[in-house]
């Protein structure tokens, strides 16, 4: 599953992200595989997503949560 | 080691996320003192200050908010050449500020800051807010794990702020905190040894921002460090192949978030979640797909209006403060060339830098209260998708809105724009937003041939009908040349959407004084040189050689105005005007370019005024006033003009010249073409070159003639002539 196809209110960690240059900046702000995210809200028509992770609000673009691989949560992981 | 310690003059850098109050701080510091430079070559602007405490000097450099050191856009590129030394020296001491309650991202940019092994202090910012999250930052953990001092501040209240200078006077130097796999740390070492053998920095940093920016680095970088580069890729087996994963690049991205991880657990505790429930009320509001776009209309409604409205109260006193000075001038010196040319070239162009800072002002004033608030993000992220469908960002919005005021505001505010190609196109299509001078040439073209026409299908008024159509003419060519220049030259892929929602904020009167401040000061000095320089060549084009009447012309003149009854003071000084501007370079250039502008359904007198439009769009009004011999006060209204025009007769056909089809052609042109030389003052400025203000000129200008051209050819062979 990826990122763009969560509910909204759902969590989940990062598994992988696509290769690409887009890849590397979602890396650098934060989506590492381990990583939870919770979607909060999502834009109209396939519009950007609003996601928590790391304590912040990101905004990422649909085309570009659609290169993020989510997997269930582990409960280990507290990030 | 404290090598900040023994110099007397210490250079100091603060580098951060945007949104962690590092300009406030840095503004807070410098206060009156900050200047506002350009980097050479390209748009960003390079913020400095020097101050003097306790007997040392401080030149400080405000280096813009970037996510990373790996040069993807302008402003990391920018930051990271000021760090290791290729513009300015190097800083001797780097200050990291950070948001205490965003450390789990922005230590990101710490961890790299610390890799270039430089003295380092960490500027914990925004404590007030993290004590109110229920976060606790344990600040001496954190120094230990970081191997640095934090400094705790809260920018808004100032406190903290004198011990940063302390902390920075005895900085200690930073050092990697990245644990590598062992071929991956042999491959840095590598680069190193080649950096260091080619006498470049040689951190763990600069070996790493090589590695990771290979497929990034421009190629004069890439060429100045050959030799390492080609280690690292010996080394490591990195292809500068975009396409391919670069598997260390990663690797190096995850390791440093682990350790920040790690160093956080250690110390930081939260109790709550880090976002207070407000704050989330709030957004569900404002980003809602149908409540959000409700809130962001009226923002823009009531930021339109001020634009466009509340901004002419203050642009008629600066009016009349030019002409007040204009006056006094003509008393003081002697009548002559001297003077014409100080009060009717200097004077009004000055004026014409001028009156554009209200408009500026009030433009800036409110993106500024927008922007720190937090506001904005909100917008781009409703805007998104809508945008986007069209080729744009959502921040190219405001600019673009508000070029229907005027483009001058508009064009300065796309600075705004964080990626470099939305920035340009929206700097190209801004002038296409018809701006509020347009409006006297519309309204002088539909009073004099539209006034009288029958409404549209029994209601619809055919002068609305038009403006309304003009509008959307300019709009329509916009994207048409947003769609061209993304084809064409502006390269890359679509920007990826990726940004943060700073936390909600009252916006300090300071720092937005800032903005206000930096930005009026550069429109002045920098683009108001362009637009002087401009406007006294233009008035020197349409006064000279400065014939005057001839007796004999004269002694007409006046037999005519005595027996029609007219005043025949008025009459001579408008038969002046109007023989002095046919006579001048521009007249001539009007009448030159008849055969080109014929096709269009203009003749020489239009061609005048359009040469003489140039100054500003709603000078056609008045030259044509000079033109058509009822003096340069003509407004839109006059009903003298319009008479003028529309007895003009064409002595070769014995029909009008100006019919409503050339009245329309001409209302296209002006729709579309660049005819304003303070937006083309401005867009130099902005894109820090002449060739986008050239290439728009020209390209603008033909386009609108194919317009014009397209209207009234296709209007005569459908018989509207």
């Amino acid at each position: 599953m990826t990122l763009d196809q969560l509910d909204v209110g759902k969590s989940a960690a990062v598994v992988s992200i696509g290769p690409g240059g887009h890849g590397d900046r979602l890396m650098e702000m934060g989506l590492i595989p381990g990583t939870q995210v919770r979607i909060i809200r999502r834009g109209a028509w396939h519009g950007p997503l609003q996601v928590s992770l790391r304590g912040a609000i990101i905004c990422i673009g649909a085309n570009e949560a659609k290169t993020v691989t989510i997997g269930a949560l582990n409960t280990h992981d507290d990030s | 080691m404290t090598t900040a310690e023994s110099k007397d003059r210490v250079r100091v850098a603060f580098v951060g996320n945007p949104n962690t109050g590092k300009t406030s701080i840095y503004n807070s510091l410098t206060g009156a003192r900050g200047k506002v430079a350009n980097y050479p070559g390209i748009t960003v602007e390079r913020r400095s200050a020097t101050i003097q405490r306790k007997g040392r000097t401080y030149d400080i450099v405000d280096l813009p908010g970037c996510y990373s050191l790996v040069a993807r856009s302008v402003d990391e590129k920018i930051t990271h050449d000021e760090l290791s030394g290729h513009t300015a020296s190097r800083p001797d001491v780097i200050i990291a500020v950070v948001s205490a309650t965003q450390l789990a991202r922005q230590l990101y940019l710490t961890l790299q800051l610390l890799e270039l092994q430089r003295p380092l202090i960490v500027a914990l910012n925004m404590m007030d807010l993290a004590e109110k999250d229920g976060v606790e930052v344990d600040v001496d953990a954190l120094s230990q794990a970081l191997g640095v001092r934090v400094i705790p501040v809260v920018a808004v209240d100032g406190s903290g702020l004198e011990r940063l200078f302390v902390a920075a006077d005895q900085a200690l130097t930073g050092h990697p905190l990245l644990a590598l796999a062992p071929n991956d740390a042999k491959a840095v070492a590598g680069v190193q040894t080649a950096l260091r053998a080619a006498a470049k920095p040689a951190s763990v940093g600069d070996a790493l921002w090589l590695m990771t920016s290979v497929d990034s680095a421009d190629a004069k970088e890439a060429e100045l460090c050959r030799d390492a580069l080609d280690a690292a890729q010996r080394l490591t087996a990195i292809h500068p192949d975009p396409m391919r994963p670069s598997d260390l690049k990663r690797r190096i991205i995850a390791a440093r978030y682990k350790e920040i991880d790690r160093i956080l657990a250690n110390a930081v505790t939260s109790k709550v979640s880090s976002r207070g429930p407000d704050e989330s009320k709030i957004d569900a509001v404002l980003t809602h797909p149908v409540w959000g776009l409700l809130c962001f209309a009226i923002a823009m409604l009531v930021l339109f209006q001020a634009v466009f409205t509340w901004s002419d109260p203050l642009i008629g006193w600066v009016e009349a403060g030019v002409s007040a000075v204009a006056v006094s001038v003509t008393k003081v010196l002697p009548s002559g060339l001297v003077q014409s040319m100080i009060v009717d070239g200097l004077i009004p162009g000055i004026g014409n830098v001028l009156v554009f800072l209200p408009q500026i002002i009030i433009l800036f004033l409110a993106i500024s209260l927008l922007e720190d608030s937090g506001y904005m993000a909100r917008v781009a992220f409703i805007l998104d998708r809508l945008m986007r469908s069209v080729g744009l960002s959502g921040q190219s919005f405001v600019p673009l809105m508000s070029s229907f005021a005027c483009a001058i505001p508009g064009v300065m505010a796309a600075r705004t724009i964080p990626t470099h190609r939305d920035r340009m196109v929206t700097i190209a299509i801004a002038p296409l937003m018809s701006c509020s001078a347009r409006l006297p040439v519309y309204t002088l073209v539909i009073g004099a041939v539209f006034s009288t026409s029958e409404p549209v299908l029994g209601i619809l008024s055919v002068p609305g009908l038009i403006i309304t159509g003009m509008y959307f003419t300019g709009i329509a060519a916009a994207f048409f040349v947003a769609k061209v220049l993304k084809g064409l030259t502006l390269q890359g892929s679509a920007p990826p959407l990726l940004l943060e929602f700073p936390r909600y904020r009252r916006p300090r009167v300071r720092d937005v004084a800032r903005v206000l401040a930096d930005r009026c000061w550069i429109f002045i000095t920098q683009t108001g040189r362009v637009i002087i320089v401009l406007s006294i060549l233009l008035w020197g084009a349409m006064t000279w050689p400065n014939s005057p009447l001839s007796s004999s012309e004269k002694a007409s003149i006046e037999q005519h105005a005595l027996t029609k009854g007219t005043d025949v003071d008025i009459a001579l000084a408008r038969a002046e005007e109007k023989h002095r501007l046919i006579n001048s370079a521009a007249g001539q250039a009007g009448l030159f370019i008849e055969p080109i502008i014929e096709p269009l359904g203009f003749d020489w007198k239009l061609g005048i005024g359009l040469i003489g439009s140039f100054a500003a769009r709603e000078v056609l009004v008045s030259t044509l006033g000079q033109v058509y011999g009822t003096g340069s006060s003509s407004d839109e209204e006059s009903p003298l003009l319009r008479q003028a025009m529309l007895s003009d007769i064409d002595p070769a056909t014995g029909k009008p010249r100006f019919t409503p089809l050339v009245g329309l052609s001409l209302m296209v042109f002006f729709a579309i073409a660049m005819q304003c030389l303070s937006t083309f003052a401005v867009v130099r400025k902005e894109t820090n070159s002449w060739t986008w203000p050239l290439t728009m000129l020209l390209g603008y200008n033909a386009l609108a003639w194919l317009a014009s051209f397209a209207t009234y050819q296709i209007g005569t062979a459908l018989g509207w002539g």
